[in-house]
């Protein structure tokens, strides 16, 4: 569902006057980008919702000051609140571990999402192969890194957009990524997933 | 060539990482790219752990997308958690600039108190030096006999002199005294009130004081010298100043009674001064004691300055009752401000 941008600006013009209705729309709208966001950077889908939810809890509690403090889209905008949503959570685990690993990978099966069609059945296993250790290699991240990492390649953020979701200067946010990108390099290669013949360029 | 990107050090390979993740994501800058691609072309290695780079993120964006497992529209309960939230926050922000306020005020109010404190200290000087001498001989002489300890020291004085006025009071005089005692801060003001007024008066009255002086010392030298004097001569000077002039002569108590009448402004403003001390200065600053003529009057200082005296002892009650205001006022907004700075 996506909604056109006069369409959007309407829906958030009420939303700043308190109108939760129009803000409810913008929900649908968002919401699977939003879960998108916060699965790939919790790792578990209950997080994710946990996340999701009390993302759009603060967005709608904050776009009164939506326009004037970020000229950036909605979409960069919530995207940051998600972000700071799941680094407070994030930094909340690593004080207090609940979800053990067992927990994660039941949780990661059961996720039908991770299966898309149109796939040959060994195509469709390799592809959720990859993508189990990808999951895998993201959680062995640190929260910035993590997070720096999904904004760019999950969401397809700018380095510039990064900057502004993460509040942190640009020459951070390209380190941060370089060295998430090199740990996973590092995992999916212990893990047998990097394999030269897979090489393109 | 190859030596920079050569995985030597942690750092090389972290420079080499950084440019080949932000060339995967085309964030290099013309020069930056051109540079790296010319290294690519000679470096076989390069060009694999780019290939490793790519294929991470390549990997990273072909991760299906996941669908929101239900919706998340908000209702108004989820959303009134919050809004409540939002109220508390209220107080917080006004809490900004009370705090601030709050934090002036209390610099303010210690400032003002510190110049009080300072101005009083520095007055009383001042009243001094413009206070003529006392008027009354008598009652300089009366503040030796008030102290305490002291006393000895300038009845042997007067006594040299031939005035035994130090000697101790009448016995008969300390009860009336104590009697009196229970009003004696008011007393004091009033007396200090009536003898600004009737400072007129006393020059008349030195006449009798005068009179008085010689017919003390017969009476005190007659008399030893009372322990008991330091109440009464405190006494005295509390009391009224029309009371006042019976005890005033103290140890000469006896002969007095007669005589004491005329004597009347006297008293007040004797008991203040210590004998041992002629000094008025000390006074000024240790005696923060009701009794307005006790301060002022210094032995040294024969008849006058009764008037500037008593005078001065008004203000200094205003000044104290302003410090002790200010004093509080500002260890009160201290602890205010404290805690408003606590709560932000």
């Amino acid at each position: 569902m996506i909604l056109e941008q006069p369409e959007e600006d309407r829906l958030i013009a009420a939303a700043q006057r308190g109108n939760l209705n129009a803000f409810n729309e913008l929900v649908l709208a968002y919401q699977d980008r939003v879960y998108n966001l916060a699965y790939r950077i919790m790792g578990d889908p209950a997080s994710a919702s946990d996340a999701t939810q009390e993302a759009f809890i603060s967005a709608f509690h904050h776009i009164e000051g939506f326009r004037g403090k970020y000229p950036s889209s909605f979409k960069s905008w919530l995207m940051r609140i998600v972000s700071n949503a799941c680094y407070d959570e994030l930094r909340r685990r690593k004080r207090h571990p609940t979800t053990s690993i067992e927990d994660f990978e039941i949780e990661e099966e059961a996720n039908p999402a991770l299966v898309s069609e149109a796939e040959s059945p060994e195509e469709a296993a390799e592809r959720e192969e990859v993508a189990h250790a990808l999951e895998a290699g993201i959680q062995t991240l640190p929260a910035d890194q993590r997070i720096t990492l999904v904004l760019a390649d999950v969401q397809g953020l700018s380095y510039q957009e990064i900057a502004e979701a993460t509040d942190a200067p640009l020459g951070t946010v390209k380190s941060r990524l370089a060295r998430a990108r090199g740990k996973l390099r590092d995992y999916l290669r212990d893990q047998g997933e990097l394999l030269p013949a897979e090489y393109r360029l | 060539m190859v030596s920079l990107f050569e995985g030597s050090g942690d750092r090389e390979r972290a420079r080499r990482d950084e440019l080949l993740s932000a060339y995967v994501d085309d964030e290099l800058s013309a020069e930056e790219r051109q540079a790296l691609e010319a290294r690519l072309s000679r470096d076989p290695e390069l060009r694999a752990e780019l290939r490793a780079i790519h294929r991470t993120a390549s990997l990273m964006r072909e991760l299906p997308q996941v669908e929101a497992p239900r919706n998340f529209i908000l209702t108004e309960s989820m959303v009134r958690r919050p809004e409540t939230e939002k109220r508390s926050r209220q107080p917080r922000r006004r809490a900004s600039w009370v705090a601030p306020l709050l934090t002036a005020a209390t610099t303010v109010v210690s400032l003002l108190f510190v110049v009080v404190l300072i101005g009083d200290l520095l007055l009383p000087g001042m009243g001094r030096m413009a206070s003529a001498p006392a008027p009354l001989r008598e009652a300089d002489e009366a503040p030796a006999v008030a102290l305490e300890a002291a006393p000895s020291e300038e009845r042997k004085a007067e006594q040299s002199g031939a005035t035994p006025r130090p000697s101790p009071p009448p016995p008969s005089t300390p009860e009336m005294a104590e009697e009196e005692m229970p009003e004696e801060p008011q007393m004091a003001l009033e007396e200090a009130e009536e003898a600004e007024e009737e400072v007129a008066a006393t020059e008349a009255m030195r006449a009798t004081e005068a009179m008085r002086a010689t017919e003390a010392p017969a009476g005190a030298g007659a008399l030893p010298p009372p322990t008991a004097g330091d109440e009464v001569t405190e006494e005295e000077a509390v009391s009224d100043p029309t009371a006042a002039p019976t005890m005033t002569p103290a140890p000469e108590v006896l002969t007095l009674s007669t005589v004491a009448p005329t004597v009347t402004p006297a008293p007040v403003l004797t008991p203040t001064i210590p004998p041992e001390e002629p000094v008025v200065s000390e006074d000024e600053l240790g005696l923060l004691e009701p009794t307005p003529g006790e301060l002022d009057v210094t032995p040294d200082v024969p008849d006058e300055g009764l008037d500037l005296v008593e005078v001065r002892e008004p203000r200094r009650d205003t000044l104290r009752a302003l410090e002790i205001v200010l004093g509080l006022s500002a260890v009160v907004l201290l602890v205010v401000t404290v805690r408003a700075w606590r709560r932000r």
